[in-house]
């Protein structure tokens, strides 16, 4: 099958700006360690970002930062324009410890309906809502299970099916796949593409994996040993949709997965 | 429990049966150590085959305990909730409350009858005051610990505060808080007796005391049967509903090793 | 400026004895029922000068530490055989649920009935309803012990005493800690419930019995209730750096 380019995806301005973001742990005044240095980024609408960076890079702290959960000491965070303060409306997060994100009291259908309980629906579209997820994440069998009678892949889809449902603008991403086996991270990674394209919606990924920076995103932001500074931002124009196999083979992916990792590696000018 | 483990316990239960049989039998001094078929046949038609020992005396104890052990849950939870929220509530009542609780409440008898006469309600309140620290201090605990991730996801989504407290912070709370009513049952057992027996005109512990008054040996050891049955019976309902209610915990726990 | 818990803990003090001083001086009960709160505590001070009063503290406590202690000799070694083996826990469980729900002051009556109304009946009793918390815990703690250890350690060919010595009492020591500290509080209660329906002899209770019987003055009834809640609170805290002492090495203390 012939690769096809995504022509109707138009890139509207950018929806999710971050701006000299800084972090420090512990009081702003003091010689806490320095998380994120300097961070600037802009994510277009509908754009699929990936951040990628050495472990304990301060990833999953820009993260936080970018959900409201921590404030940050340096910088804004904005959307459309507007600073934001506090949790922002329209995004949802997706954590990579799914075991610990899902209510283990809920059934699978009770967490992913759990977000939608102050939205104000109507029942019915509340659980439509839930039931399309579901299906959409191929757990409408599961609905009634509760968490920890799923395999860790399915229990991630679970999390995924309780974003979707939340019909965010903005995904974000926290090594969502990094605690489940090879073969069912290829499947949640394509799992996250379709869902991507179905919403139009804009995720932010972060991941450690190099690889899945590369297969998943249309541009490929590289982070610095901490205290984290963008290092290199590489656009991916791999066509879509991409194939496990396919894209891997092709030698834009090899080259482009070689560039990503050269400049993990070497920061310093390359 | 396997079929082997339920003979074992059974054929131990009546092992224990038949040696109290033989022993009482042997010793011939039935005024003191009554055989058991002599006490089970009392406990038999003099309690649970009497609807005025069911009415007289069982129902006022158990309304007692009841009223005392649920209001002690509602007071314990509301406030350990609070406690467990927040640090400075918890700095502020930490001294004040190790105090209270300190206290055996037993002593509290005469202060209690002096406000509240010897009615039921200074025995619901004598059993509500013992019973309200476990469940109190284990909802703190729970509500204080929960998982920091089931925090965020909250946050994430916005969910409100009043749904927060309701759907992710009581249900992780629930096992302390289950393993704090179960403590505060047992105690509320023995408070009820206590106040019964000190000061009351009705009630099992009031019939106990009664029964050893007038040297009616075979009662006294009937109505601690009966008080055995009432704490297990008790005990097996709260399970019961702990079951139900914390099906997923159970499931939870066993899954994640 | 925020205050230090200490301060806040003092502060919520002070407030309780204010709210009861305010509560006793509105004279909502007549004062002769229920004096005022400083009245109460004054009294109680001059009570922990007072011989007779120390005599029947001292009475009580004497019943408590050796029902305790009789409690401990039996349910620790218990426990730990109940723990270690499946079989003798299998055996024993039922006896254990039957006996258990019993509540021990429920016992007053029949131990009065066959051990009359002297010491010996208050330290049976008291090691009765001692012995529960300290059985449960121990079999809890002695399940706990970490398997790893009991099969490295008889890798190395220690025998079943040194096993038990060596591995199985210091992981269980905690739990047998925390039991023991539940114990003492529940051996409090029985002690002085036991004086307050049998009477007789020193102690706690039987003086409270006989201040509520001569009527007024009534402060010294509610400072005997201070008292026993202050003895109550130091017993309690000498269990607890006895605990965190014997067992500062544990991951669970470490970890909390």
């Amino acid at each position: 099958m012939a690769p096809r380019r995504d022509g109707d995806r138009h890139v509207t301005g950018s929806l999710l700006e971050l701006e000299h973001l800084g972090y420090r742990y512990g009081p702003a005044t003091g010689t806490a360690p320095l998380a994120i240095e300097d961070v600037s980024l802009t994510v277009p609408a509908g754009s699929f970002v990936a951040i990628v960076g050495p472990s304990g890079s301060g990833k999953s702290t820009l993260l936080r930062l970018v959900a409201g959960l921590l404030t940050p000491t340096a910088g804004a965070v904005r959307i459309d324009g507007a600073p934001v303060h506090g949790v922002p409306a329209d995004l949802a997060v997706v954590f990579q410890d799914y075991g610990r994100s899902l209510f283990p009291w809920l059934t699978v259908a009770g967490n992913v309906a759990l977000p939608l309980r102050h939205l104000g629906l109507p029942a019915a579209e509340r659980e439509q809502r839930v039931r399309d997820a579901l299906g959409e994440v191929g757990l409408a069998g599961a609905a009634e299970r509760h968490p920890w009678q799923l395999s860790g892949g399915m229990q991630q889809r679970a999390a995924i099916a309780r974003a979707i449902a939340y019909r965010p603008r903005i995904l974000l991403m926290d090594e969502p796949f990094a605690s489940v086996d090879a073969q069912t991270r290829a499947d949640l990674q394509d799992m996250a593409l379709a869902v991507w394209r179905a919403h139009r919606s804009t995720v932010l990924f972060v991941t450690h994996d190099i690889d899945e920076s590369v297969y998943l995103a249309d541009r490929v932001v590289v982070l610095s040993q901490p205290p984290a500074r963008v290092v290199a931002e590489v656009a991916v124009d791999l066509p879509r949709p991409r194939d496990q196999i396919e894209t891997r083979a092709s030698a834009s992916f090899v080259g482009l997965r070689a560039d990503v990792a050269r400049r993990i590696h070497r920061p310093a000018g390359g | 429990m396997t079929a082997r483990g339920l003979g074992l316990r059974l054929s131990v239960l009546l092992g224990l049966i038949a040696a109290w049989q033989v022993a009482a039998t042997l010793a011939a001094s039935p005024a003191l150590w009554p055989p058991f078929t002599t006490v089970a046949g009392r406990l038999w038609e003099a309690w649970i085959t009497d609807p005025a020992a069911w009415v007289e005396s069982i129902a006022p104890s158990l309304g007692r305990l009841l009223a005392g052990w649920a209001g002690a849950a509602v007071v314990g939870i509301a406030a350990g909730t609070l406690i467990g929220l927040n640090r400075t509530v918890r700095d502020y009542l930490d001294p004040a409350m190790a105090f209270l609780r300190a206290i055996p409440p037993p002593v509290l008898l005469p202060l209690f009858i002096v406000l509240l006469g010897i009615g039921d309600a200074m025995k619901a309140a004598l059993i509500g005051f013992g019973a309200v620290w476990p469940i109190l201090l284990n909802t703190a605990d729970g509500v204080g610990s929960v998982e920091p991730l089931h925090r965020d996801t909250a946050r994430a989504f916005r969910v409100p505060r009043w749904t927060v407290l309701w759907r992710i912070v009581l249900p992780s709370a629930a096992p302390r808080i289950f393993a704090g009513l179960r403590l505060a049952m047992g105690i509320a057992v023995i408070l009820m007796v206590i106040a019964e027996m000190v000061a009351t005109l009705d009630g099992v512990g009031f019939e106990l005391v009664q029964a050893q008054r007038s040297f009616r040996m075979v009662d006294v050891w009937a109505t601690i049967l009966l008080l055995g049955l009432m704490g297990y019976g008790l005990n097996a309902a709260l399970a019961l509903v702990e079951r139900r209610v914390l099906g997923w915990h159970r499931g939870a726990t066993a899954t994640a090793t | 400026m925020p205050l230090a818990p200490v301060a806040r803990g003092a502060a919520g003090l002070a407030a309780l004895f204010l709210l009861l001083e305010a509560i006793t001086r509105a004279e909502l009960v007549n004062p002769v029922y229920l004096p005022p709160a400083s009245t109460v505590v004054a009294t109680a001070a001059r009570l922990l000068l007072d011989p007779v009063f120390l005599a029947s503290v001292g009475g009580t406590l004497v019943a408590w530490g050796l029902g305790l202690a009789a409690a401990a000799v039996v349910a620790v070694p218990l426990g730990l055989l109940l723990g270690a083996s499946r079989r003798a826990h299998a055996a024993t469980a039922a006896a254990i649920e039957l006996l258990r729900p019993i509540p021990s002051v429920a016992l007053i009556p029949l131990a009065i009935l066959l051990l009359g109304r002297g010491i010996d009946m208050r330290v049976a009793l008291v090691a009765y309803a001692a012995t529960w918390p300290l059985l449960f815990n121990t079999v809890y703690g002695a399940h706990a012990v970490d398997p790893v250890a009991l099969e490295m350690a008889r890798a190395y060919g220690l025998g079943r005493w040194a096993v038990a010595r060596h591995v199985a009492f210091p992981s269980a020591l905690p739990f047998v800690l925390t039991g023991l500290r539940i114990s003492a509080a529940i051996a409090l209660i029985l002690a002085i419930s036991t004086e307050l329906i049998a009477g007789g002899g020193a102690g706690l209770g039987t003086w409270m019995l006989s201040s509520s019987q001569t009527g007024v003055p009534r402060e010294l009834l509610y400072a005997g209730i201070v008292v026993a809640g202050l003895l109550g609170l130091v017993i309690d805290r000498l269990m607890l750096v006895a605990e965190r002492r014997l067992v500062a090495w544990h991951p669970r203390l470490r970890a909390a």
